[in-house]
């Protein structure tokens, strides 16, 4: 027997049946509008963590692709500077060979010495080179601090510290976008040991300052090293008559070098094989070193060239001097020179794990973003032949509707 | 005759048919109609001349057409769907509103640790920093939006509710009075108020949608209607009446209620069914889960990144400060702690919950219920398995803390009683609670406040690390309060200079005057090196003390061979920093007269102790008689014997000593200031001088001076020793004492111990020389350091989010987690709906396939009866013709 359905009923069931089509074609085109299977989580629980996660995964690779931009443009603009410093150094080696030629005379090298100070000002000027940001590409973390600056003393010293600053390339890797100038400029193994002097900056007057010091006589400062030594200025009662006078001491002990020594203004003072003059007027309790280095810095070797090209003369013991200072300078420009390439082929070293590293990422984005798109997004081609099977179906529920609701046994009464 | 009145019961029969037929059409459409039937009968025959002889027809009574099954099927129906679909009608906001990228917080939580990879690679632009803080800011924004948007949601919830509570009881009225008319109407006869029937089935059938309930008809015709714990709602003509109240802990919260009588029934956890139910499920469970998911992720990203953030230092050399607002401020761990509104008088107590560790806590909700049997036994509850986390019993003294779970409920004062309830709430509020502190960029702590460097005069081919911050305050309580280390604003206090004594042991002294540097207090010397690899600079133990050997001998030159210490016994005591356990640790016996370095190896054997001796002795006076044997002078069974062209003097002495090889493996060093001999040994072996040669008088001499200027003079023949001192760093919890005396002793009976912790760390590596230094300061002027802000990146990828239970998950992976959660909540409420609906349909069907009205069926019935009318009708009509038949033929 057939089941028997109330009048109601029948026009409820097609009325529900119309709406729940209706729902399902806003929901396909819906999809359609965002191009997106799944319009909430609740639409594929499964996979909403998934696509949560390579969507992060994609947003953190394009992250590190920006950080690799920029590592790249810093490391770019360190490179180009440590190109200019090489050919600086090639420039005063040729410089420091053709001094050497024995038919140059006092006059020649003067004028030598005059393209070396030159030369001095244009490496200061490229140690303090700028990065599109404004910092110091070598002053460390001071990166608003000159890193290098040049003393009345002549004396350069470095202002910046060892600080590196890293950057994300990926998960795992942190790639330094800097190095710290002392490290490229600082510390450069010396041919001989040396040393470098320096003035208590609590020192009664700024203006009174010690030289640049030289090793005059290798062969006592290396008995001596690397002992370091302190210049003490006594009361001027110390000696007879009355006067500047000083002690020099060495440093870890206190042993006494020279005691009370008169201090005239301007002369050279030699210590253990060390010569250097101490400028000004110096007062009682002012302090200077002198200390042991095995490293010379880059400055410092200009420096010391260009001073010795300016006060030795053609005399024979200066001639002997200047063959050291300049088979010295040549060693230590070399030194100098190794120090900078070994930086520059570093800075390359990093410019190529940062190019392979964009590529990984390009990769992995790539992957990411296929693996997301077979979760989320939509196949248009079943999605609309869905939409007109859908419409398809509405009408003809809508056509039937009209049809069935259109019978009944009152309109025959 | 009798044929008119058969004739006459069809026409009243088929009449009623008629009218009934009528009737059911035009409540076709009427909600809750019965469809209707009269029940016909004949009349009772009479016997007449031998013959039974029928009296026609009779119309008994209009029956609904009516099962009371399917009905009762068909209200349980209804509360299940109705249950499932509030639920899902609710919960699908919640699940759009976390899916949606547009009021999701992954976007803007990501777009802030993307902002601080951008300032990391450009630390020193200010606007780039502006723009870090602003996405800080919409982080927050957005975490209190969403908090907000749930809020809002709880209260709609709320309101429907209370809509709910009205309608319901609307509904038992009209079912009370509608017991009472049908009463009246059916008069205890045997007629039936067939459409009266009908309104209160369909009265409690519009009850089902709100709350499943169960009915009972009395014998009297009356309906009783029950909820399924078999509270009444409605008994006879009374009904009671439905309130909805504030939850006794959370204002926010709804409870549902039956007013018995004036007696309020709690009957929130009944609720078996209907869109009540569905509310209240979103109101207590799904509600809930989300804000606590949330809120946790709001407070550890907060808590991890305040953390690190403060050990930055920022663009203005300051230290780094709150990005958000500190996560135990005060009145948010109040907010954390919740008594019942049925704790009773005086409501006095006062309590809060911190955050201890946030990456182990966990999403849930606690009960701290004070369990009796007397007023201080108290446990406290998971709620959600509703297993015991921790019980115990309080002290009288408050403020008392209960630790569970990284989380810890400080009770601060009031009469806690037996009976009390407080519900504890770590995470509910976290995202609503978290405000940015931050105001401008150069407040960013992107840098570290110390920087290392080596000296430039360094020999070796050691190099320092860049150094890390350990901490930058006090362990808790005081962790507001800084470390003496960063105390002074803009300066390490004080700076050190790491200086290396030979190429294994090193000092660590103040550098405040690079001239001259001096011993820390407590001192940090003689350090053991390990050349070639990587050498912690220092301990990282917060409570590490340090002894200093100052008994009376320590250090003191004596004549002989030997150092003169008595013998001594060394106690140890350990305090548990953690649980407050004291244990006892092995004691160290010393034998008298052993050497410091050895001491010092016997109390390295120890746990948490490191031990480290020292010898310091000063020559000076060197007498040669110039007589007899040249000068001699026996330095730890070395002879040095000093003959001319060299001179005994210091000078001289010195050089000796350091080119002896046996003295340089016993870390022997001299130095020479002209005048006098420095030997200092940095392992404290004994430092024994004897004077060969000529006897006193007249003979050769040499004056022995110890560190505390006692001096001695050795003559020819003798000698004179010096031990070393010692200093023992303690690991936290750790305290010696000593038996000794007081004089002759190495260590004092209770010796002072200093704390020596400096909240960072750095690494030396490689090989260094003898006077190589290393220092490290300030950060001062710093501007490109991002060493912090790489930090803070790191942060991203940690998985900080309950890590007790599980590997643990990131802050995205914390959100995710919470998305398909709800997501697959959703799902599954879509799921059960489909079934309930259908279900619902199917019964409904049934139901109308047996009350339902048929319009075509009832048109037939109208052509039906209308045809048994006539016929009928044709029957008076025949008798009448008989009649008249009959009265003609006379």
């Amino acid at each position: 027997m057939a089941v028997r359905i109330s009048s109601s009923q029948a026009f409820e069931a097609s009325v529900s049946q119309m709406i729940d089509l209706n729902s399902q074609m806003l929901r396909t085109q819906e999809q359609i509008s965002t191009s997106k299977k799944n319009l909430s989580a609740a639409d594929d629980p499964l996979n909403s963590t998934r696509i949560l996660q390579l969507q992060q995964s994609i947003s953190l690779r394009d992250q590190y692709s920006t950080n690799l931009d920029t590592l790249d443009g810093a490391l770019r603009s360190e490179e180009s500077a440590l190109d200019s410093i090489v050919t600086n150094i090639r420039k005063v080696r040729e410089l420091t060979v053709s001094a050497g030629d024995g038919t140059y005379s006092f006059d020649d090298r003067k004028s030598i010495a005059l393209e070396i100070g030159q030369r001095v000002d244009e490496l200061l000027a490229l140690t303090n080179t700028k990065d599109p940001n404004g910092e110091y590409i070598f002053a460390g973390f001071q990166g608003f601090t000159e890193p290098f600056v040049e003393q009345q003393d002549g004396r350069f010293i470095y202002q910046g510290d060892e600080g590196e600053r890293f950057v994300k390339a990926d998960e795992a890797t942190n790639l330094a976008r800097n190095n710290p100038g002392k490290e490229i400029f600082m510390d450069i193994p010396s041919e001989n040991n040396t040393v470098s002097t320096s003035t208590d900056p609590t020192n009664s007057d700024a203006d009174t300052y010690i030289t640049l010091g030289k090793v005059v006589d290798q062969t006592v400062y290396d008995a001596f090293y690397p002992e370091d030594i302190v210049i003490e200025f006594n009361a001027e009662t110390n000696v007879i008559p009355n006067g500047p006078n000083f002690t020099a001491y060495e440093k870890e002990t206190g042993r006494p070098i020279v005691q009370d020594q008169s201090y005239v203004p301007g002369q050279e003072i030699q210590l253990e094989g060390v010569a250097f003059k101490v400028v000004g007027s110096p007062d009682p309790g002012d302090n200077f070193y002198i200390d042991s280095s095995s490293k010379q810095d880059i400055f410092t070797t200009y420096k010391l060239l260009e001073d010795g090209l300016n006060s030795l003369t053609d005399t024979p013991v200066d001639q002997e001097q200047l063959e050291k200072l300049l088979s010295d300078t040549l060693s230590n420009l070399d030194n100098a020179l190794n120090s900078v390439i070994n930086v520059q082929s570093d800075v390359g070293g990093r410019m190529n794990i940062v190019a392979t590293s964009r590529e990984t990422q390009e990769e992995v984005k790539l992957v990411s973003q296929e693996v997301l798109s077979d979760l989320q997004d939509l196949d248009y081609s079943e999605a609309v032949s869905r939409l007109s099977y859908q419409t398809f179906v509405l009408e003809a529920t809508q056509l039937s509707y009209t049809r069935v609701t259109g019978l009944s046994l009152f309109n025959q009464l | 005759m009798s044929l008119i009145n058969i004739g006459l019961t069809g026409l009243k029969a088929n009449q009623a048919a008629l009218a009934t037929t009528g009737h059911n059409i035009t409540n076709a459409d009427t909600p809750g109609y019965t469809r209707q039937r009269v029940e016909s009968s004949t009349n009772p025959a009479i016997f007449k001349g031998g013959l039974v002889q029928g009296q026609g027809v009779k119309a008994d009574e209009v029956a609904r057409i009516f099962d009371q099954y399917i009905n009762d099927q068909l209200i349980r129906d209804t509360s299940v769907y109705k249950q499932v679909e509030s639920h899902l009608l609710n919960i699908e906001q919640t699940n759009k509103l976390l899916s949606n990228p547009e009021t999701g917080i992954l976007n803007e939580l990501s777009g802030m640790f993307d902002s601080f990879q951008v300032v990391a690679d450009d630390p020193s632009s200010v606007s780039i920093r502006n723009t870090v803080v602003n996405d800080i800011k919409d982080v927050v924004v957005r975490f209190n939006q969403m908090s907000q948007s749930i809020f809002d949601q709880q209260l709609t919830n709320s309101q429907q509710l209370e809509s709910s509570a009205i309608e319901i009881n609307t509904i038992l009225n009209n079912i009370a009075a509608l017991n009472k008319e049908i009463l009246q109407a059916e008069g205890g006869g045997t007629a039936t108020a067939n459409d009266l029937l009908d309104k209160r089935d369909e009265s409690i059938r519009q009850l089902s949608e709100f709350v499943d309930i169960s009915t009972v008809e009395t014998e009297s015709g009356a309906l009783s209607v029950f909820m399924s714990n078999g509270q009444n709602l409605v008994v006879g003509d009374t009904a009671y009446s439905i309130e909805v109240r504030d939850d006794d802990f959370d204002l926010n919260r709804k409870s549902v209620s039956v007013n018995v009588a004036g007696v309020l029934v709690d009957v929130t956890d009944q609720v078996g069914g209907g869109s009540v139910a569905g509310l209240l499920d979103f109101q207590n469970e799904s509600i809930p889960e989300a804000l606590n998911q949330l809120g946790r992720i709001a407070i550890v990203m907060a808590d991890q990144l305040n953390e690190q953030h403060r050990l930055g230092m920022d663009a203005n050399g300051d230290l780094g400060g709150y990005i958000f607002t500190d996560v135990n401020d005060l009145d948010i761990a109040r907010s954390r702690f919740m008594g019942s509104g049925e704790n009773v008088a005086p409501i006095d107590r006062v309590g809060n919950v911190t955050i201890i560790d946030s990456s182990i806590m966990t999403a849930d909700d606690y009960v701290l219920e004070f369990t009796g049997p007397n007023d201080t036994n108290y446990e406290v509850r998971r709620l959600s398995d509703d297993s015991v986390v921790t019980r115990g019993v309080v002290s009288t003294v408050y403020p008392f803390e209960i630790d569970f779970e990284g989380v810890r409920i400080e009770l601060e004062s009031g009469s806690f009683v037996e009976g009390d309830e407080f519900e504890i709430r770590p995470t509910r509020t976290g995202a609503s609670d978290i405000a940015t502190e931050i105001e401008r960029g150069d407040q960013l702590a992107l840098a570290s406040p110390i920087r290392t460097e080596g000296d430039l005069g360094n020999l070796g081919t050691a190099s320092i690390s860049q150094g890390s911050i350990l901490d930058i305050y006090q362990e808790a309580p005081n962790d507001d309060v800084l470390l003496s280390t960063f105390a002074t604003a803009g300066q390490l206090s004080p700076p050190l200079i790491v200086k290396f004594t030979s190429e294994t042991t090193y000092d660590v002294l103040d550098n405040s005057d690079p001239a001259n540097p001096v011993s820390l207090v407590p001192p940090y010397e003689d350090q053991v090196f390990i050349p070639g690899v990587t050498n912690k600079l220092f301990s990282e133990d917060p409570g590490l003390t340090v002894v200093e050997s100052t008994g009376a001998n320590a250090g003191v030159v004596v004549a002989g061979g030997t150092n003169g210490y008595l013998a001594e016994n060394l106690s140890f005591t350990f305090t548990d920093p953690d649980t407050g356990v004291v244990t006892a640790r092995p004691g160290v016996a010393i034998a008298a007269n052993t050497p410091a370095q050895q001491i010092a190896n016997q109390l390295n054997q120890q746990q948490g102790i490191v031990a480290t001796a020292r010898t310091e002795v000063t020559l000076s006076n060197f007498v040669d008689n110039g007589a007899g044997t040249a000068y001699e002078i026996v330095i730890n069974g070395e002879t040095l014997t000093i003959t001319a062209p060299d001179v005994v003097d210091a000078d001289t002495i010195a050089r000796e000593v350091n080119a002896n090889g046996n003295l340089s493996t016993q870390n022997i060093r001299a130095f020479s200031d002209g005048t006098n001999v420095r030997l200092e040994s940095y392992v404290g072996v004994d430092i024994t001088v004897t004077v060969n040669g000529d006897a006193n008088p007249g003979g050769d001499t040499v004056d022995v001076t110890d560190s505390l200027s006692n001096t001695l003079t050795v003559d020819g023949g003798n000698s004179a020793t010096v031990g070393g001192t010692i200093d023992i760093q303690l690991e936290e919890g750790l305290l010696v004492t000593s038996d000794a005396i007081g004089l002759g002793n190495i260590f004092t009976p209770v010796p002072t111990a200093t704390g020596l912790y400096l909240g960072y760390q750095a690494e030396i590596n490689g090989e260094p020389q003898r006077t190589d230094s290393f220092t490290i300061d300030y950060n001062t002027d710093g501007v490109s350091d991002n060493r912090n802000a790489t930090n803070l990146i790191d942060i991203q990828r940690e998985k900080t989010i309950g890590v007790d239970q599980s590997a643990g998950q990131t802050l995205e992976e914390g959100y995710n987690q919470l998305v398909a959660k709800v997501g697959s909540e959703t799902a599954s409420l879509r799921i059960n709906e489909a079934a309930a609906e259908s279900v619902l349909a199917l019964t409904q069907s049934l139901k109308e396939s047996v009350s339902g009205v048929n319009l075509d069926e009832e048109a037939a019935n109208l052509i039906k009866y209308e045809q048994a009318y006539n016929a009928s009708a044709k029957v008076i009509q025949v008798a009448q013709e008989i009649l008249d038949t009959l009265l003609s033929t006379f």
